[in-house]
Parts: structure tokens; C-alpha cells; sequence
């Protein structure tokens, strides 16, 4: 909720920054304790608070570690010249880093060296990390190739270490999760992030991916206290993803969508966006239900 | 000398509009029945009432201190030509067709059916509605084509980016805008529409900003009203009768070019809501945000609407009641080294997004104060770093501009620009 809120405090230190989004003066941090509309927790609930915990620790930090992994890749296929190889290891770096994108805070050191954009006023720093090796790679100027991907590769170790010791509560989890929505819906479809490339599913695909694993993380609990709402969501989140599945041509490395945007219909993307949009409503409100589940302190 | 339209030189005095489109005889008794039931339906619905006329001559330009009303128009013009008679001369026209239609006047007629009538028509028949016109001068009209490089008003300086600025440069600045404002919709844009026509051959439209439903009360005898997001908007705002040091934050006193003596500066950003991702919020979020109660407008600390907030009151786990990223505490003049602005901002709607089919929607919001960089921009600098509401924020367009002091009787626009 405050992602942009804790600029002014953030300095250069950069895992600092990237945990930004977490922490704050909000008074839902992470260090409140307060049981909401439920009383204390019963120990299925504390179970399943801390197994949402859990999980959604997990799947952060394999996207983090997956992202590293495809930088790493990146770059050497950049000193190779392969083209190709470097293209599809960029494509699996964005979806990664797209998995992770709602845990780092906006503006900040970290997102502006990995996915700085023209627009990223009034910073003005051009285009950098996976937005210039796009450029790079889907135009016929590669000549800042090599220097990219490098800087890219320093990165992805330092995202791999600075999300290692993620740790959300379920309603933070929810809260990240349609935060990530209404970037797709604002940033990506209204207003796309690659016009080199023009893949644009590639972000919505690896989005819906993030957003449907933080729900399956949460499940248990918010079946034990908002069923409906869980399953308003999970009905909502099928019909979207038969959306998506309907509309995807492409993927490599089993995962990543790589759908050119030619191949999408104007229509589809308005029904995309429209069933993100009718999305956001049951997750805030599970988030909402789930408020104060979970300390947020430990993962174990 | 450039050419007017021949509706131009048709200028005439104390034609009431009511049933004016072709001569003053034919209309004097036939129309004045159908006048007065259209006005009387308008009235009877609206609930305000459409006869009150805001003085157009005074000390200071009116649209800034007036009690504000529910409608506004933002109109923007480039100057097509670089002949500084022909725009001072249009701007003499445009006092004297601003005069008049404040007054619920046309701004002329004909009788020739071949030509087109001088006053195109649509606000025929309807009262006065408080219009007001609020006239001013951007950076742009003070390079070299008019000779007023000499005379650039100091507070016109470039505004810098902020943090979250998507900014359309087309629906931004301008040489000349105009704030027009009113309680009928129809009255405002027959203001527009009249002063486009006039300017024809000397200035272009570039953008035009439409609003609903003021934001802010201006004088303490308004209410608060509700914006978008729900929230009562503007309970802190500057107002006249509140506020002895109106002249310290609003009027530029002792400035010169002598034109900006009584002046202001009035800065005006489109801020787009994203609307679904707001209304997807729990209410506790959504209050937190702001950092009031959304049914009372109280602040987080308070029963009522005007209770001052308590910024350092904590809650029983030693967090802030009201945020620390809670918009009423980032845009508190405590907050802000004890700047203020006057607020009067509206709503807007402009349809849906094509891509997303999202509501297209938000604020203009309009400010006027004597030092724009010292009060409007260091205020918003603070606001996009650490305002929790920007997240769901997007600013996409802005204009700042010089709004010169009240006219006296007779004198018009042009002749206190170029003297």
C-alpha cells in the first residue's frame, strides 16, 4: 500500500530498498497484532497463517533464484552473440522478475536498475536492466548488449539475496497479490511495458501466475474463515486464466508466455482486463478477512 | 492588423440572451414567457440558485475567492499569430463578451439571416449561474513574439517533474488559459465555445478541461462536498472568512508588472483516479489512506468533520491513529512548513478506457497561491514521495499560469496586458 510512500526514506542501499514494500509506518506492518474480526486464532488458523507464510516465502524466493539464474544466462549468451539464446533467457528473466515485482517498492534503487523506464519520472535515467537489453535484443543495435546483461547478472544475485527473508502475513499477501493486478490492468494492457519486444502476455501470464499461487497459498485459512470469498476468487481467477489460456500461442521453458501481440485480439485484452479488474474485489476483501493471521515475524 | 470574424465587430451592449439569436424587437415579447419557465425548471431541480451574478469587475479577478460553483471548464489557447495588436485587441473583445454573459447577457446579435449570429445560442434562455471567467498567462506568452519577454511574472518558472508524472505534453500549458465556472454546465461551455469563436484567426484551443462537482468549499458557508473516491474533500482548505492572511498566501501584492498586482497564480493538474483498484479497498484501508473517517470526514482522531487532526496520537500498538503516509498528515501545512494553497477542485469523467474498460476519471485539480514553487510545488513534491493516495494516482496533465489582478469598470484585458 505504501510502496511509493517510503521513497523518501529510502536510500541507497539496495536490499534496503527492495523490502521497502513490506515495512513502513502502514498500521497493517507487519507488526501488529491485533486479531481483526476473528479473536485470537485457533492453532488450525495459526497452522495455515504460518503455511501461507511459508509458501508464499517459497515461491518468492524461487522466482528470485530463477531470475538470477536466466540473468546469468543472459549475459552469456550476450558474450556468445547469440541472439536467440539471449532472447529467450531475457524473456524468462522478465516473467521471473515479474513474479517478484509487487514485493519491490516502486521508484526505488532496485526497481530503477532492473526495469527503469523512460516514463520513471523525474528520475529520467533511460532505460535500463531488462528494459534496455529488450531494446538490445528486438532491435538491430546490440551494441550495449554485453554491458546490459552484465549489469543485469550483478542483480540478479543481489534480488536472489534481498528476498530471501521474505515474510508476509496472508492479508499482505493478498494485498501484493492485487496490487500486481491493477499494474497489469494499468501498466501493462493500458499502457504497454515492451514495445520492442511485443509480448505483452509475457507479463500478464507470469502476474496471474504469481497472483494464483499467492492465492493457493492463503487457501487453507480463507477457507476456514471467507469461504465464499475464496471461492468467489478462485472462480473468478479459472475464468481468467481460460481466458488467457485461449489467447496464448507461445511459451518456452514450459512457463513463459511469449505470445506476440499481434496474435491477441483487441477484444481480448479488454476481456482480460475486465476479468483482472472483477478479481481485485474478492482478493482485497480476503485480505481484508485475514487481517491479523500471522505475525509476519517468522517463516519456520 | 489581423481580421475578426464579422460576429466580432457585432459587439453589442445589454442584450439580454434570453430569446436574442436575431433582433432585439422580435424577441422583447415572445420569448420572455419561455424564458422564465426554462430558468424556473433549471432552478427548481438544481437547488441552487441560477440568477446570482458575480460582480465581473473588481479588485481581484473573480473564479478564486468566489464561493465556487458545481461546474468549470479549463480552456486553453496557443496564440496562431505574433501580432501583439490583434491580441490585445482580442482580448478586449473577450472582456467584453465575458462581461456580458456573467451577467446572463448575449453577447450581441444580428439581423442579417446570412450571416452567422454573433452569439451562437446554446446558454439562450438561461441565467447568469454565478459564471465567472478567470483569465491567465502562461511562460509561453512571454517569449519574444508579443514583446513581453520584459514582463514574465517571476512566479512563472518551470514546474519540475514529480514522482508518478505521466504528463500528455498536448493537454498541458498553454499561452492563455481561461478558468470558466458556473452552476449550469450549458452556460459554462457557451462561455468557452464564445471565447474560441472570438479568438479565431488569433489564438487555437489546444486542450479543454471539463469538471462537475466542486471539491472544495471556498468560503465557510459551503459544505464540504465528496469526491470520487467518496471522501469529503477540502475540509482544510483555505477560506476567506477563516483566514485573516488571504493577501500572504493567494494575492501577489507589490508585483510587478503592475497587471499582477491583486493577481494570483492558479496551477491546475488532471489527476487521473485509478477508480476500480480505490473501490477494491477495505474500508479500514481506504480510511488509513486518507486519514479521516470516509462517512464523517472526521480525521481518524476526531468525532467531526473539523476536529483538528491529532498527528501524534498513537493507538494501543504504538503506530500513529493517523498514518505517517496518510494523505490529511503529508499535505498538512504542519507538514509543509506552514504553506497553505487555496484549493477548487473537480471532478471529472472522460468516458472509458478502450484497452481496459476502465473508468476514465479523477480531479482537476486547481490551486491559486502567490508563490507557486514555494507553496504548490514543495507542497507536491512531498505529496508524490509520501502519500500513500498517489499509489493509486496518476497526473497526466499540468499548466501554471499568471491570472492578473481584478479589472476596474470599463477596462479590459488587453489594455492592462499591453497597456
Amino acid at each position: 500500500m505504501i510502496r511509493r510512500g517510503a521513497i523518501g526514506a529510502v536510500a541507497s542501499v539496495l536490499i534496503s530498498s527492495m523490502v521497502l514494500g513490506g515495512c513502513g509506518s502502514y498500521k497493517k506492518a507487519s507488526i501488529d497484532y491485533h486479531f481483526g474480526l476473528h479473536g485470537a486464532p485457533t492453532e488450525a488458523q495459526q497452522a495455515s497463517s504460518s503455511h501461507a507464510t511459508r509458501t508464499y516465502r517459497a515461491l518468492i524466493v524461487q522466482a528470485s533464484q530463477r531470475f538470477a539464474s536466466a540473468a546469468g544466462k543472459l549475459q552469456d549468451a550476450a558474450h556468445r552473440g547469440d541472439i536467440d539464446e539471449a532472447q529467450r533467457q531475457w524473456a524468462i528473466a522478465q516473467a521471473s522478475y515479474n513474479m517478484v515485482r509487487g514485493e519491490i517498492a516502486a521508484h526505488s534503487t532496485t526497481e530503477l536498475t532492473i526495469a527503469g523506464r523512460l516514463q520513471d519520472q523525474p528520475f529520467f535515467i533511460g532505460r535500463t536492466g531488462l528494459h534496455a537489453i529488450e531494446q538490445d535484443l528486438f532491435t538491430n543495435d546490440h551494441h550495449s548488449l554485453i554491458t546490459d546483461a552484465e549489469s543485469l547478472a550483478g542483480q540478479g544475485t543481489l534480488l536472489e539475496i534481498g528476498l530471501l527473508r521474505t515474510v508476509r502475513t496472508p492479508s499482505r499477501i493478498m494485498t501484493t497479490a492485487t496490487q500486481s493486478l491493477g499494474w497489469v490492468i494499468n501498466d501493462v494492457i493500458a499502457n504497454p511495458q515492451e514495445p520492442y519486444a511485443q509480448q505483452n502476455l509475457l507479463d500478464v501470464s507470469a502476474t496471474i501466475s504469481m497472483v494464483h499461487q499467492a492465492l493457493e497459498a492463503v487457501a487453507p485459512l480463507a477457507l476456514d474463515i471467507a469461504p465464499g470469498h475464496l471461492r468467489t476468487a478462485q472462480q473468478r481467477l479459472a475464468a481468467l486464466e481460460e481466458t488467457l489460456r485461449q489467447a496464448t500461442t507461445k511459451q518456452i521453458d514450459g512457463d513463459i508466455n511469449i505470445t506476440p501481440n499481434s496474435a491477441v485480439p483487441a477484444t481480448t485484452w479488454r476481456l482480460l482486463a475486465v476479468q483482472l479488474t472483477a478479481l481485485l474485489s474478492p482478493l482485497t476483501q480476503l485480505g481484508g478477512d485475514m487481517d491479523g493471521f500471522g505475525t509476519g515475524r517468522t517463516y519456520a | 492588423m489581423t481580421d475578426f470574424p464579422p460576429a466580432l465587430d457585432a459587439l453589442q451592449s445589454d442584450i439580454s440572451r434570453r430569446g436574442l439569436l436575431r433582433g432585439v424587437g422580435m424577441a422583447a415579447a415572445g420569448v420572455a414567457v419561455g424564458s422564465v419557465l426554462s430558468s424556473a425548471t433549471r432552478e427548481s431541480t438544481s437547488g441552487v440558485n441560477l440568477k446570482t451574478v458575480v460582480p465581473f469587475f473588481d479588485t481581484y479577478q473573480a473564479g478564486v475567492a468566489t464561493p465556487s460553483p458545481d461546474h468549470f471548464i479549463l480552456v486553453s489557447f496557443d496564440s496562431t499569430t505574433s501580432d501583439r495588436h490583434a491580441l490585445r485587441a482580442m482580448l478586449n473583445k473577450w472582456t467584453d463578451a465575458a462581461e456580458k454573459m456573467s451577467r446572463g447577457q448575449s453577447i450581441g446579435y444580428t439581423e442579417n439571416p446570412y450571416i452567422a449570429p454573433v452569439d451562437s445560442g446554446e446558454a439562450e434562455g438561461l441565467s447568469p449561474a454565478s459564471l465567472t471567467f478567470t483569465i491567465g498567462y502562461g511562460s509561453s506568452l512571454f517569449d519574444e513574439r508579443f514583446g513581453l519577454s520584459h514582463h514574465r511574472p517571476s512566479g512563472l518558472q518551470p514546474i519540475p517533474a514529480f514522482v508518478g508524472d505521466n504528463l500528455n505534453p498536448l493537454e498541458s500549458d498553454g499561452d492563455i488559459v481561461v478558468q470558466i465556472c458556473s452552476d449550469d454546465p450549458q452556460v459554462n461551455f457557451h462561455a468557452a465555445h464564445t471565447l474560441a469563436r472570438l479568438g479565431e484567426g488569433v489564438v487555437g484551443v489546444r486542450y479543454m478541461h471539463i469538471g462537475f462537482g466542486r471539491t472544495s468549499a471556498v468560503t465557510h458557508d459551503q459544505p464540504t462536498t465528496r469526491n470520487l473516491i467518496g471522501f469529503k474533500d477540502g475540509t482544510n482548505n483555505l477560506q476567506e472568512n477563516r483566514v485573516p492572511n488571504f493577501d500572504r498566501h493567494v494575492w501577489v501584492k507589490g508585483a510587478t508588472p503592475a497587471w499582477m498586482r491583486n493577481g494570483t497564480y492558479l496551477v491546475s493538474r488532471k489527476i487521473r483516479v485509478r477508480l476500480e483498484d480505490w473501490s477494491s479497498n477495505s474500508l479500514d484501508t481506504q480510511e488509513a489512506t486518507i486519514g479521516r473517517f470516509k462517512e464523517s470526514g472526521a480525521p481518524l482522531t476526531g468525532d467531526r468533520e473539523h476536529d483538528v487532526p491529532n498527528f501524534e496520537a498513537l493507538n494501543p500498538h504504538r503506530n500513529y491513529v493517523i498514518p505517517t503516509s496518510a494523505h490529511i498528515r503529508v499535505a498538512a501545512p504542519s507538514q509543509n512548513g506552514g504553506r497553505v494553497i487555496l484549493r477548487r477542485g473537480f471532478g471529472f469523467v472522460d468516458g472509458t478506457d478502450q484497452k481496459t474498460g476502465q473508468i476514465i476519471c479523477g480531479l482537476h485539480f486547481v490551486c491559486f497561491q502567490s508563490d507557486p514553487i514555494d507553496q504548490f510545488v514543495s507542497i507536491q513534491q512531498n505529496l508524490a514521495t509520501n502519500d500513500s493516495l498517489a499509489n493509486y494516482l496518476s497526473h497526466e496533465a499540468s499548466v501554471l499560469v499568471a491570472c492578473p489582478g481584478g479589472l476596474k469598470t470599463g477596462e479590459k484585458w488587453g489594455s492592462q496586458l499591453f497597456g
